[in-house]
């Protein structure tokens, strides 16, 4: 007879001391249950990354934000020739476009956050016992870090603009927190892809070079241009984008609605992308091997 | 009759050697298991073999088994089954108490970390916090015998200061089971008269132990029992010495 393969705990175990149950499924009285241990374990894997990240590198965290800090002196210059006057962002390009980047760029990070913790973490995947998700949540953290350096340089670089800013610029990291989603979703739903076919990294590289023209990152959603006017709005990064930045720049969103199913729909991504990776690690681990 | 820590029934595992076909598989595999079934994966499909099939095994408290047999006869991959490290294509597992394996004392060892560091590391993914793993750093500081590299980053190690860091914190991970694959031979001879004695208390605390070894003095030292794999199947089970006999013979 056929049996079904089962990977379950004998009930009745008994807890030792200080330890966590991994992939049990049974809660453990007054200790962290296995998404605290994932959690946990996922900021220690965070914190390794950042201090072996820089270590014996001369300059150190400044690579963090080196590229922000080239793009705002870049784009601070362009304005000041007149170089940068595109369509309806005549008076605040500026701010505009370096938004637009480090929301881009927290998105490109995003999608990349998984299928780089699975690749970095080989030697590991079929050699100890620890839940997988925790490979996600140290990566996420650190794309929540790189964006945050990012924003301080760019807040950095507009404040003494005396641009008309508002409060609402301290909003974004919180307003960015659905195009994240949507990113670590899609990079979780197309892991099997990245492992198993090696050409899908670099077309993914080239297909997201494309995707950033389709997306209003350096230039608004233009007035006329029928065809990328259209392709543009059925955009969804391009509707992630541009909400929290009108938010942060404007005071209020165009299309509040469109943003809110947009962003319920980044998290549907999400949850989508957290099953095929429980769905997959294991094929993934072994098919990567030792 | 006590339960045991280990129990794995009919225990069977497909691999395919070709990647092109072996991704089409996984593939598949992923496919049924977000589709919410699975089929029973009874038949080799082209290129596939069976690595482990059809084995039971089951180990009690405080036993020390041996797993024997050539190179590719699946003992490696056997482990990795009872450490839920690969999922069967068919038998069960079931698991009581916490099984901590053993393949490689480099795995989980960042280059660029000191050892302290890096014992941290190894402890939290054992699932220790707060001050038990604080108690737990400085027994393995203590066992390590690492002295002034102890806060030096792991790639100033020699391999057998890696293979110490690392065995040391196994060691001290308080498993219910321990899965070692070939892993007890790593160090100097100091260390692993240190190992020796380290595995013999945890015996005696009636921690089971899997042990992977080509050296039939070192498993009949340790174990009572040992299952003897041929191509992945069960070629003999029984009291250690016999196993070792027919095998050796």
């Amino acid at each position: 007879m056929l049996t079904r393969p089962v990977i379950q705990h004998i009930e009745g175990a008994a807890e030792s001391d200080g330890r966590e149950p991994w992939a049990s499924g049974r809660p453990a009285a007054g200790r962290w249950t296995g998404a605290g241990y994932a959690l946990r374990l996922g900021i220690q894997l965070f914190l390794r990354d950042q201090k072996g990240r820089y270590r014996d590198s001369l300059l150190g965290a400044s690579w963090s934000i080196a590229v922000s800090i080239l793009l705002s002196l870049g784009l601070f210059y362009a304005q000041r020739i007149g170089l940068l006057t595109v369509g309806d962002w005549q008076n605040d390009y500026l701010p505009r476009a370096m938004i637009g980047f480090i929301l881009w760029q927290l998105f490109t990070d995003a999608w990349r956050c998984g299928p780089e913790a699975v690749r970095e973490s080989k030697p590991m995947l079929l050699r100890a016992a620890f839940p997988r998700e925790a490979l996600i949540v140290g990566k996420a953290l650190g794309v929540g870090l790189q964006f945050l350096l990012r924003w301080v340089v760019a807040l950095a670089a507009l404040i003494p603009m005396n641009l008309a800013l508002g409060p609402e610029l301290a909003l974004l990291p919180i307003l960015s927190i659905p195009l994240a989603a949507l990113g670590i979703g899609l990079g979780l739903l197309t892991l099997p892809l990245f492992v198993f076919f090696r050409d899908y990294g670099a077309a993914q590289a080239r297909i997201m070079q494309a995707a950033m023209f389709l997306t209003p990152v350096f230039y608004p959603i233009p007035a006329n241009g029928a065809l990328l006017a259209k392709l543009m709005r059925l955009n969804p990064i391009a509707c992630l984008i541009d909400g929290p930045r009108q938010v942060v720049l404007d005071g209020t969103v165009a299309d509040a609605l469109r943003w809110a199913v947009t962003a319920a729909l980044a998290f549907a991504f999400l949850a989508a992308g957290l099953a095929v990776f429980r769905a997959s690690i294991s094929a993934v681990s072994e098919f990567m091997g030792d | 009759m006590p339960q045991p820590l280990l129990k794995g029934e009919r225990l069977s595992k497909k691999l395919c050697p070709d990647p092109k076909l072996a991704r089409w598989y996984h593939l598949r595999r992923i496919a049924q298991r977000l589709g919410g079934y699975q089929t029973q994966a009874e038949e080799l499909r082209p290129r596939e073999f069976w690595a482990v099939r059809d084995v039971d095994l089951e180990i009690g408290r405080g036993e020390a088994v041996a797993l024997l047999g050539a190179n590719g006869s699946g003992k490696t991959t056997l482990l990795r089954l009872l450490a839920g490290l690969m999922r069967p294509d068919s038998g069960s597992l079931a698991t009581n108490g916490r099984v901590i394996p053993v393949f490689n004392l480099g795995a989980g060892i960042s280059p660029l970390l000191s050892g302290a560091e890096n014992a941290a590391l190894l402890l939290t993914i054992y699932g220790f916090k707060g001050a038990e793993l604080a108690s737990r750093l400085e027994e393995i500081r203590a066992f390590a015998g690492l002295e002034d590299f102890w806060g030096s980053p792991c790639r100033y190690y020699s391999s057998g200061m890696v293979a110490r860091l690392g065995m040391s914190a196994v060691l001290f991970s308080s498993p219910d089971v321990l899965l070692l694959d070939e892993v007890l031979a790593v160090g100097d001879q100091s260390f692993r008269r240190q190992c020796a004695e380290a595995v013999k208390n945890l015996l005696a605390k009636r921690v089971s132990v899997v042990l992977v070894a080509h050296d039939g003095g070192l498993l009949e030292t340790y174990c009572q029992r040992a299952v003897w794999l041929k191509k992945g199947r069960v070629e003999a089970a029984g009291a250690v010495d016999e196993v070792l006999k027919s095998y050796l013979r």
